[in-house]
């Protein structure tokens, strides 16, 4: 039996009134045989039919009704030997990715400004009521959450919603990370506004006596705890030989400018960097109980800050860098993190972090992984360790690197896999 | 090719044509095909005819009622189709569809929605050619709304003006869209347009295409020896509406019946069969060599795929060097 | 005029000429057409002699249609030639928007990849003439606006004289926008000079204060007051973007993530034009690096008028520039 329906006349059509029929159940029809009008808002227009066959039954009488395109009006019986249509096979619709089943951070609360101040208030944005249109997280949603953590000691001051002060996002942006209250600084800016060197130059907070690094540390052990509290911890250590790789640097450096010489410390990140490729489940993020894997390889490097200050500011594409400029990138960091003149994307790129306490004396480093990164490498500092070369006891120097991973990600024998890599790495030092 | 033969492969070429523009509205109701459709039922001798005269290395420049020129200048019937259906496999990779045919193989520059768009077009390729002198004729179509354009009589002309090797090919079917030429033409006598431009320029009967293939032959021999542009007017008419969604509220069912009373195909058919030059067998067997060529491209069409998304962006700019 | 290997002082107007000669005696099929190109010498002299040397059929005088001659243009290079079209201003554009748009942008793309349009068109732009409303429009946003268009703003006599060569190489649509104010510029040509890229922005000041980003006919007055603001002792980043379709992004971003403070100029008028995109761009990707409001520097929202000291405060000026950049800073 074949379907004689509402047929698409048009790019804008999508409805019709059938208004007339020009044939009974029973008539004989011709492909091409005009049998019915319908009326669309251009005017009547006679529609076709498209097979020879009997008219079986006319489904549809005429009248007023808006009939969709596609709507059945009509059967008709196929002449013996005529072919009845198959059904269409409907074309992928180009529809666009499917959203994942749980939402994360970043979708309850796409607006920068809310997640900086959940931030700041120390609200973890997962667990919120959200109040607003589609699911998604407001501002007052935040502000009741932390009225909610007020009483549990919740930290700097909370951001009336109405009367806010004027600061440029910069300005902002510096006062949450380095726990500046933008309300008491003074603005030096146009129009009142705060600006950045207002917040790299604010004297203690009105709430409590306090300095920046005060309040780094604040942060930093909101972080460390929350760290130990839901990552997993494991550890493995080995220790690396040197030998080839300080020899290779001693001779790179000869031909370098004092200014331009290479430090140990870039060689080793930049290993790390490469050795990372090989092992990609540990150069990522943790967020709503899954890993997401970085394309790109950003190293954090800690920095101790003086007072007691640490910030951990991210070498973007370590993997990609030469030497050379891997060292420029490294003392820049340097040099800005203990001037307090980082820039938003280096703190907040990380993939994952290596922490070098070699010069402080420390032979073997039992890292925190910094949330939401997944691993962190320790490096210790460099000895002199016999070591047996073709037989014979030798003195090389030799390095501990350890690696802390989150066992929700991986396991030891990944982690191993990157120490092992790490140590092939560095024993062909001119492919670094 | 004898006479006959030749007669036959004009038939054959006008009904496949047909045939091809009917299943096409039928799946544009079965919503296969989107957007618009101008069918070219009716009108196929024009396009029969003039293909006739041009060779491969000629160019063609058409309109968004140009299914009936691709398929006549050689562009595979599944390709079209396909193109129609959206398809990778389409002609234009899907991204143009029933207006926007394109063919570098074939010389056979599209397909163009803006009415007289085509016309300076058409005038820069034959610039081309008359700079480096080739020996070539660009063919370029357009209806008769075309000539209230600007676009028209600057590329009339600039094309007498550096006597360019230019066949401009009026078709007259009376209306655009809803306007018949009445309404439109302060003068509806097309070819003193051209004649104002000193262009060579006559009338054709659209609906006979041994006429049609006759003047365009002789047009397109001149064109080439270097008489510059010429001017045809081919008196023809569309026997459906300008496009799917048209309730044709312009014009009566008379007009419309007298002129399908002169369809080409039925002229040319009636003329070769009182000419004992076309049997029954004949008849039949071209139907069904057209009918399973038509299916054929509905199959190629139905099979293909679509374009990855991904793909968006690509041609944007051009991928290598380019021509 | 022979081109000798070493540096000369030569105008804006000159080095254009010299471009367009060069490209056509090394390629045969380059060839210039547009509105009183050959006879006449180019309505803004720059043509002046080329006739005499190529002749009639590749310095082509065309009459007075914009979208015949512009949709000649795009079928000759579809034919095969490398044709130069000189549409006399952005202003006269319109009457060919339709064969800029619809043809030469979207061929490649709607052809499924088969025809690509190798087409250069130069149009002269802007104001500061007294030539009134109608002759006095800076459109470069409009067609920056156009996917499938390449569209480049030369504002450097070196960029004038070396974009073409590259613009004549690229396989799809170029628009070269020439603003008036620069033919008469006088400067030197450094020696040895090759095509330049038509991609990136350049820094043509390096500063720590604030960033200027301008390109084409503003590009003097913002060195301008760069040079003032630099004896205020403000130092400006002065990006000159050159290439307006598509953006060099990452240049735009770098000069905003140094200085932190951005004023954008541009002789279009505010309201969505190219300024607009700028502003949006950094926004977007550089939110954090703004330590100000992003200003911007534009024509006045009105048509040109006639009278001089109506159009000058019609279009941005020195002082202007210099008063928002210092205020930005907050001195």
């Amino acid at each position: 039996m074949i379907d004689f329906v509402v047929p698409s006349l048009g790019a804008d059509m999508d409805r019709a009134t059938l208004v007339g029929w020009l044939v009974e159940p029973g008539d004989v029809v011709k492909k091409g045989q005009i049998i019915a009008e319908v009326e669309t808002e251009k005017g009547v227009i006679e529609v076709e039919c498209w097979h020879d066959g009997v008219v079986e039954e006319l489904v549809v009488e005429p009248g007023p009704e808006k009939l969709p395109v596609g709507a059945l009006l009509a059967r008709i019986r196929p002449l013996e030997g005529a072919p009845t249509p198959e059904p269409e096979a409907q074309p992928p619709t180009q529809a666009l990715k499917a959203p994942p089943l749980r939402p994360t951070a970043r979708e309850v609360a796409p607006a920068p400004p809310i997640r900086q101040l959940a931030h700041r208030l120390g609200v973890d944005l997962t667990r919120l009521e959200r109040t607003g249109p589609g699911g998604v997280i407001t501002r007052d949603d935040v502000l009741r959450g932390a009225s909610a953590l007020a009483g549990q000691g919740s930290p700097a001051g909370i951001v009336p919603a109405r009367g806010r002060k004027k600061a440029s996002p910069r300005a902002r942006w510096l006062a949450s990370q380095l726990g500046v209250d933008l309300d008491s600084t003074s603005a030096s800016g146009p129009e009142d506004m705060v600006v950045a060197k207002d917040i790299e130059a604010a004297p203690a907070t009105t709430l409590e006596p306090e300095d920046k690094v005060a309040a780094m540390r604040r942060a930093i052990a909101r972080s460390m705890s929350h760290s130990k509290r839901e990552i997993p911890h494991y550890y493995l250590a080995t220790h690396i030989d040197l030998d080839k790789s300080l020899s290779w640097l001693e001779a790179v450096n000869a031909e370098r400018s004092i200014s331009r010489r290479i430090l140990p410390a870039a060689l080793l990140l930049k290993a790390t960097a490469l050795a990372l490729r090989e092992v990609p489940e540990l150069n990522g993020h943790w967020i709503d109980e899954e890993f997401h894997r970085s394309e790109a390889v950003h190293i954090g490097v800690a920095i101790s800050i003086r007072e007691g200050g640490l910030v951990a500011p991210a070498i973007h594409n370590a993997d990609q860098l030469e030497l050379g400029e891997m060292m420029e990138l490294l003392r820049d960091l340097v040099t800005r993190a203990r001037s307090w003149r980082l820039r938003s994307s280096e703190m907040s790129d990380p993939t994952i972090t290596v922490t070098n306490l070699g010069d402080r004396g420390v032979e073997t480093a039992f890292p925190v992984i910094i949330p939401p990164q997944v691993a962190m490498v320790g490096l210790g500092k460099v000895v002199d360790a016999i070591v047996p070369v073709k037989g014979s006891p030798v003195a090389h120097p030799v390095i501990h690197v350890t690696l802390a991973g989150d066992h929700r990600v991986t396991d030891g024998h990944r982690g191993g896999l990157l120490l092992s890599t790490l140590e092939g790495l560095l024993q062909e030092p001119e492919s670094l | 090719m004898s006479e006959t033969s030749h007669l036959h492969d004009l038939l054959w070429q006008m009904l496949r044509i047909r045939r091809f523009e009917e299943r096409s509205a039928q799946l544009y109701q079965e919503e296969k095909i989107r957007g618009f459709l101008h069918l070219y039922i009716g009108e196929e001798a024009v396009a029969v005819g003039v293909m006739g005269a041009l060779e491969p290395e000629d160019a063609v420049v058409a309109t968004y009622r140009e299914h009936g020129h691709a398929l006549a200048r050689g562009v595979a019937p599944g390709s079209v189709m396909a193109e129609m259906y959206g398809k990778v496999e389409g002609c234009s990779r899907g991204r143009g569809g029933s207006m926007h045919l394109f063919d570098a193989d074939n010389r056979f520059y599209g397909g163009n929605a803006i009415v007289g768009g085509g016309l300076p077009l058409a005038v820069g390729l034959a610039l081309a050619d008359h700079l480096s002198g080739r020996r070539r004729v660009t063919a370029v179509f357009f209806g008769e709304g075309a000539v209230a354009e600007g676009e028209f009589h600057e590329s009339m002309n600039l094309a007498a003006l550096w006597d360019l090797p230019v066949l401009f090919c009026c078709e007259n079917n009376l209306y655009a869209m809803g306007t018949a030429i009445e309404r439109s033409e302060s003068q509806t006598h097309l070819t003193l347009k051209a004649a104002s431009f000193e262009i060579p320029a006559w009338e054709v009967d659209g609906m006979d295409v041994v006429a049609v293939e006759e003047a365009a032959v002789k047009a397109v021999e001149s064109v080439r020896s270097g008489g510059g542009p010429h001017f045809l007017e081919f008196r023809t008419y569309r026997f459906r509406a300008h496009s799917m969604f048209d309730p044709e509220l312009y014009r009566s069912k008379e007009e419309v019946g007298e002129w399908m009373s002169r369809d080409p195909i039925e002229l040319l058919r009636g003329r070769l069969s009182a000419e004992g030059l076309l049997s029954e067998d004949d008849w039949e067997a071209m139907e069904e060599k057209v009918g399973a060529e038509v299916d054929d491209a509905v199959e190629f069409a139905e099979e293909g795929s679509w374009e990855p998304v991904g793909d968006l962006s690509r041609f944007v700019y051009s991928e290598v060097g380019g021509q | 005029m022979t081109l000798i290997a070493e540096k000369k002082t030569i105008t804006y107007r000159e080095a254009v000429r010299e471009a367009m000669s060069d490209a056509m005696r090394n390629d045969e099929r380059v060839f210039l057409m547009g509105e009183d190109v050959g006879r006449y010498g180019g309505c803004y002299a720059v043509s002046k002699g080329m006739l005499e040397e190529f002749g009639p059929d590749r310095v082509r005088d065309t009459p007075l249609s914009e979208s015949a001659f512009v949709g000649a243009g795009i079928g000759a290079a579809l034919g095969g030639m490398r044709p130069i079209v000189e549409v006399m201003t952005v202003n006269f554009s319109l009457l060919a928007l339709d064969q800029i748009v619809n043809t030469a942008a979207l061929y490649l793309h709607m052809s499924g990849g088969q025809f690509n349009v190798p087409v250069v068109i130069r149009m002269a732009t802007g104001a500061g003439r007294q030539l009134a409303a109608q002759h006095s429009h800076s459109l470069e946003g409009w067609y920056a606006h156009v996917p499938g268009l390449k569209v480049v703003a030369p504002g450097t006599i070196e960029d004038a004289r070396w974009m073409l060569a590259t613009a004549l190489d690229d396989p799809d649509p170029v628009i070269i926008f020439e603003h008036v104010g620069l033919y008469n510029m006088e400067g030197e040509l450094p020696e040895n000079g090759a095509p330049v890229d038509l991609a990136k922005a350049k820094l043509r000041q390096s500063g720590t204060d604030v960033s200027l980003i301008t390109y084409g006919g503003s590009l003097p007055k913002v060195m301008a007051a760069a040079d003032e603001l630099t004896q205020e002792g403000i130092s400006a980043d002065v990006l000159d973007l050159r290439v307006l379709r598509p953006l060099d992004i990452p240049a735009i971003i770098d000069t905003v993530t140094t200085t932190h403070r951005l004023v954008v100029i541009d002789e279009g008028w505010k309201t969505g034009g190219l300024s607009a995109e700028i502003a949006a761009r950094v926004a977007e990707d550089a939110i954090w690096e703004l330590d100000a409001p992003i200003r911007r520097v534009c024509s006045a929202e009105v048509p040109v008028p006639y009278a001089r000291h109506m159009e000058q405060a019609a279009l941005p000026q020195v002082a202007d520039i210099v008063a928002t950049a210092r205020a930005l800073v907050g001195r």
